[in-house]
């Protein structure tokens, strides 16, 4: 009688996070005093710090479909709730829809995610303080109410695949163990992430500094979501709104193309349905 | 050779990949406005942001690939039949952001009414002028009429420069017609006086 080995047990992402808050601090501490004072690095260190704690909103960048069904069913929804809900809706089962959706990058998210309690409930999104966030990933930039106590929160210095699963896949605990933080932290991570560039780059730059990519790197905080995102928690919807002004230009000469219909379409969709829920006012142009 | 990768396609977001470089490209695709990114963007893109992944769009050149995108677009509607652009407009008046209203504005005056597309100021002030949110808003509201007054000038100050109007052959020729001579005074509308008396 062959005996099967227990699945490794599974691991609280936020509890591992609140247990890392004190020495995430310790490390900002460590990370300003070991500063160059003469130079001024251990200065703009503090003030980016501050900064930090001041404006870091946490912020999703998303599509106008994703926007469209937050609005109308309550919630944001990941790859999981949209793979179950097709599953509702065409039949079949729903894992399978999510492994073609997600295609090869199905096995490092799946042992991302299922290395933890609740994983198929994460939110992906940034620390974010000021701007239009990750613009490539969505046209809107969600801004949320900070969390509170109650919410389940974790922080991550860089993009959780990138940092912590190899290409086995595997998920490198120990260094997610000294890595991740608390929000009540979150100005002491992107300090300690940031140090060696924030006196070289000017205060104005400091939000595209956290929030950008080049062809080398992807630069964010990742702030993964436990708690239920819904429309309560908007704060704000930034929009790039200089294309809008183009596309209904276009309509008044009756130059649009049929492409440029589906995106005045696609915002015009959500424009209407924040106004329908008393949302219209959050939308700012950036 | 740029390659489709990976597309929202109510937004017309996209990942491009040209040699080994990754590109995020947006309407209105200007080559300016590529945006290199690495792998792991695309990778999420597709995992957690909702990106549809295209495995099977050709390489092609970029005018192609843009093109593509721009099908993929257009077909998501192919099941649904679209508001008017008239409707549209009148739909984005009302419920867009302010900037809607004002940049619009700004466009009439600084673009179409500075360069004479008075069709075009025509259509927006007439959708501006039926929206009741700058029928209620004093500082919209006078803007639009006086930019309503600048366009009848210019109208006004175009028709006046233009050469009168000749009627066409026909009507022309059946003016000179003895039968006709006593009601020469209609035809006064269709040119000037001497042409239509040149018959007599």
């Amino acid at each position: 009688m062959s005996v099967e080995a227990d699945p490794p047990a599974k691991l609280d992402l936020y509890e591992l996070a609140r247990l890392n808050g004190d020495a995430m601090r310790a490390r900002y501490e460590q990370v300003r005093d070991g500063s160059d004072g003469s130079s001024g690095v251990a200065d703009a260190v503090d003030r980016f710090c501050q900064r930090v704690e001041r404006d870091g909103r946490v912020s999703i960048n998303t599509k106008s479909v994703r926007l469209l069904s937050m609005l109308r069913n309550g919630y944001y929804p990941n790859p999981h709730d949209e793979a179950r809900e097709r599953a509702r809706q065409e039949g079949g089962d729903s894992e399978a829809y999510l492994k073609e959706q997600q295609g090869d990058y199905y096995p490092p998210r799946m042992t991302f995610e299922r290395s933890f309690v609740d994983g198929e409930s994460f939110r992906y999104a940034t620390l974010n303080i000021g701007g239009a966030g990750l613009s490539y990933y969505g046209l809107y930039c969600l801004v949320l109410r900070d969390p509170g106590d109650s919410d389940l929160t974790a922080l991550l210095p860089a993009n959780s695949l990138k940092r912590f699963v190899n290409d086995e896949p595997q998920l490198d605990i120990d260094a997610l163990r000294r890595e991740v933080a608390p929000w009540p932290n979150r100005h002491h991570l992107a300090a300690c992430k940031h140090a060696h560039e924030v006196a070289s780059t000017p205060d104005a730059a400091w939000p595209r500094m956290m929030c950008h990519a080049t062809e080398a790197e992807e630069n964010f905080v990742e702030v993964i979501l436990g708690s239920p995102v819904t429309p309560n928690a908007l704060i704000e919807v930034r929009v790039d709104e200089a294309r809008l002004d183009d596309l209904v230009a276009g309509v008044v000469t009756g130059t649009v193309t049929d492409s440029e219909r589906t995106e005045l379409m696609a915002r015009l969709d959500v424009l209407e349905a924040l106004a329908k829920h008393k949302l219209d006012t959050l939308y700012r142009a950036v | 050779m740029p390659r489709l990768l990976a597309i929202i396609p109510e937004d017309g977001w996209a990942m491009v990949r040209e040699e080994e470089t990754i590109f995020f490209v947006r309407p209105p695709f200007r080559s300016s406005e590529r945006v290199p990114v690495p792998e792991a963007t695309l990778a999420d893109a597709v995992a957690l942001h909702g990106y549809e992944a295209r495995m099977d769009a050709p390489e092609e050149s970029w005018a192609g690939a843009v093109e593509r995108i721009r099908q993929i677009m257009a077909n998501v509607h192919e099941n649904r039949t679209l508001p008017s652009d008239a409707e549209m407009l009148s739909r984005m008046l009302r419920s867009g952001p302010p900037s809607v209203l004002t940049g619009l504005l700004d466009r009439i005056e600084n673009a179409w009414l500075a360069t004479g597309d008075l069709r075009a100021a025509d259509r927006a002030l007439r959708a501006l002028l039926a929206e009741d949110r700058v029928k209620t808003d004093n500082v919209l509201l006078d803007r639009a009429l006086a930019l309503r007054l600048r366009l009848d000038d210019l109208r006004g100050e175009r028709e006046a420069r233009a050469p009168a109007r000749q009627p066409p052959p026909r009507i022309a020729q059946i003016s000179r017609r003895p039968e006709v001579a006593g009601c020469r005074s209609r035809f006064q509308g269709l040119g000037s006086a001497s042409m239509v008396n040149s018959g007599t």
